[in-house]
């Protein structure tokens, strides 16, 4: 898994201060994932599956050790480099949607379009698109209240692929959702992951949507890295075009 | 970049906060407006006063009658070139709520000493040829119903007639005034009514000159004269005081107290009321956010970018409510005029105190949002993902 990693990492530690003690959820980890592929994290809670998670989007930064993404180096950079990084690199699908509750699903897929050169007309065909790939273009006037959980994330998953990063980091993609929506969302993660390439790390405790990924990354308890299990036959979760 | 569709719909979220909100600040905008212009016109005779005329009072009081005699003794004051007495009538029209300035002064000198008075309507030689005739301020004949032609009884409480009845006034003219310092709510008659009336015993009240306002003849400076006047009459039988005339209309203006401070700290207090109010609202919206704010960072909006998303909220809800505020004081101005003008001669809410009220609507939008956006901008993606909705 070394040979064309797309994500490397080396000797990475991050410890929390809390309640006067230092709390180490990460211990000098090393960890190469390859380009195109489809990584579900598991470990049981305070593994730092989500830690983890959090220092590849460059949504958090490590006390120690190197962070390299398609051959940059994130954990050099700073505050504004780094947000730039996401807004081109990395699409973010969470646990809870985070939909902006005061837009429309159109209006909040095309929210990472801003920070591009992309004139209006382009963003809203950009938008529009995405909303199609994940089968609710007729629901681009709705706001996040008007939706069902399933049809939330699959807004969230439009939003994290409209600006085409080459990066889907999704945490507990399906945690909120009954079982049908599950299936339907990881049957987005798997098109996005097979058609479209997209490299795709999904932290999950369900064992079921982990079926969904190509290779499963255990973590243990104390921030170390577990036996890497490489799924031959991953659950085939059917057409990304589902039903609303 | 700022996403604008996400911050006018944050301010619509709550739209009953959002609404009152607005409200709230029109109506503060609108009372600094009106107080301030309270101040400008309290202030417009001292700005607008002539330099070359000198006024005449007791050096005791403004209240204290000077003997007539001295009339003739400053004529012949060295620079004096015209003189004209004023005495306050103190009268009403109807009823004492109907009240506003009435004078009794000497008909010619009057425009020769106050240039800036011209009639809009009737003449000059109709005002001069009856001796009960008078001048009404036009803001005055308007407010009235006055006009030219017409009888104009009023009540004299200073000077009542021993028979009760009104004072029965002619009007010959319908002025108005080039400069604020004079107001266009007065009425003027002749002095030689008053002082035949008091004569003939049909009226009775205080004898002697209110005021001698005095007009410096060109090349000559109003210092000297002043000081020449006060040297004059420094023995008595009544010390006099000769000041410019924006000196006395500053007096006049501070006889009623420190209006212009009174006024300015209640403006202030409404200022720092509503500054806390819209803060409030501020902070309240901005924790709502706090969760948005985290998504935003997460997709790739720099912590500049959400600082604008909150300071602009902040400007958008002041800018509304201060653009309110002053649309309603403009609107509101020729009634406000109307109906205060007897006691603020030349009301108006004039371009300054306009751009003084834009100010302190950009001012509080600035304090109100610094704060919050501020807050949003310190914020870590995870501690604000990790916030409840």
């Amino acid at each position: 898994m070394t040979a064309n990693s797309m994500i490397r990492l080396r000797g990475v530690t991050k410890s929390y201060s809390r309640g006067g003690e230092t709390l180490t959820v990460l211990d000098r980890l090393d960890l190469d994932m390859d380009e195109g592929g489809f990584y579900a994290l598991m470990g049981p809670s305070g593994s730092g599956k989500t830690t983890l998670l959090n220092l590849i989007g460059g949504l958090d930064r490590c006390d120690e050790g190197e962070i390299g993404i398609e051959g940059e180096d994130i954990a050099r950079m700073d505050g504004p480099e780094l947000a730039a990084w996401r807004a081109e690199k990395v699409g973010f699908v969470f646990q809870g949607f985070n939909l902006i509750p005061v837009l429309t699903a159109q209006e909040n897929v095309e929210l990472p379009l801003l920070l591009t050169n992309l004139s209006r007309r382009e963003r809203r065909e950009h938008a529009t698109l995405a909303l199609e790939m994940v089968g609710l273009a007729d629901r681009r006037g709705h706001r996040p209240s008007q939706l069902s959980g399933g049809q939330e994330q699959r807004v969230a998953i439009a939003r994290a692929l409209v600006s085409d990063p080459h990066l889907i980091l999704a945490d507990e993609p399906t945690g909120d959702l009954d079982r049908k929506s599950a299936d339907d969302v990881l049957g987005l993660l798997q098109r996005l992951n097979r058609e479209f390439k997209k490299t795709i790390l999904m932290v999950t405790h369900d064992h079921e949507a982990a079926q969904s990924a190509r290779a499963i990354v255990h973590m243990e308890k104390g921030g170390t890295l577990g036996r890497i299990e490489v799924l031959a036959a991953p659950t085939d979760r059917g057409s990304a075009r589902s039903p609303t | 970049m700022i996403p604008f569709t996400l911050v006018t719909k944050n301010l619509a979220k709550h739209k009953l906060r959002f609404v009152l909100t607005v409200l709230s600040l029109a109506v503060a905008i609108f009372l600094l407006c009106v107080l301030r212009s309270l101040v400008v016109a309290l202030n417009a005779g001292v700005a607008d006063a002539a330099a070359n005329r000198v006024i005449v009072q007791s050096k005791v009081s403004l209240f204290v009658q000077m003997p007539q005699s001295y009339g003739p003794k400053l004529k012949l004051v060295d620079g004096v070139s015209s003189l004209v007495r004023w005495n306050w009538f103190g009268g009403y029209y109807q009823d004492p709520s109907n009240f506003f300035a009435q004078f009794a002064t000497d008909p010619k000198e009057l425009f020769d000493v106050y240039p800036e008075l011209y009639l809009v309507d009737g003449t000059k030689e109709a005002f001069l040829a009856d001796r009960k005739a008078c001048l009404v301020g036009a803001e005055t004949a308007a407010k009235y119903g006055i006009q030219v032609g017409d009888s104009f009884p009023i009540i004299g409480a200073l000077y009542p007639t021993t028979d009760g009845s009104a004072w029965d006034f002619q009007v010959a003219g319908i002025y108005r005034s080039k400069k604020k310092s004079l107001d266009e709510n007065t009425l003027f008659f002749h002095y030689d009514f008053l002082e035949k009336s008091l004569e003939s015993g049909a009226a009775s009240g205080p004898d002697g000159v209110g005021i001698f306002v005095l007009k410096v003849a060109p090349g000559y400076q109003p210092v000297e004269v002043m000081s020449e006047v006060d040297a004059l009459f420094e023995n008595g039988p009544q010390v006099v005081q000769a000041t410019s005339e924006s000196e006395f209309q500053a007096q006049f203006v501070s006889m009623v107290g420190n209006v212009p401070l009174l006024v300015s700290s209640i403006g202030g207090g409404v200022m720092i009321a509503i500054l806390l109010a819209v803060l409030n609202t501020m902070l309240m919206s901005a924790r709502e956010q706090t969760r948005d704010i985290g998504v935003l960072k997460a997709l790739g909006f720099t912590d500049g970018s959400v600082f604008g998303i909150l300071i602009l909220q902040a400007f958008v809800l002041c800018g509304l409510g201060g653009a309110l505020g002053i649309l309603l004081a403009k609107m509101s101005e020729p009634g406000m005029a109307r109906a205060i003008g007897s006691m603020f001669p030349g009301y108006q809410v004039t371009m300054p105190t306009l751009l003084e009220a834009g100010g302190a609507t950009l001012a509080i939008g600035f304090l109100a949002g610094i704060t919050p956006a501020l807050r949003a901008r310190a914020l870590s993606v995870i501690d604000a993902l990790r916030a409840v909705r």
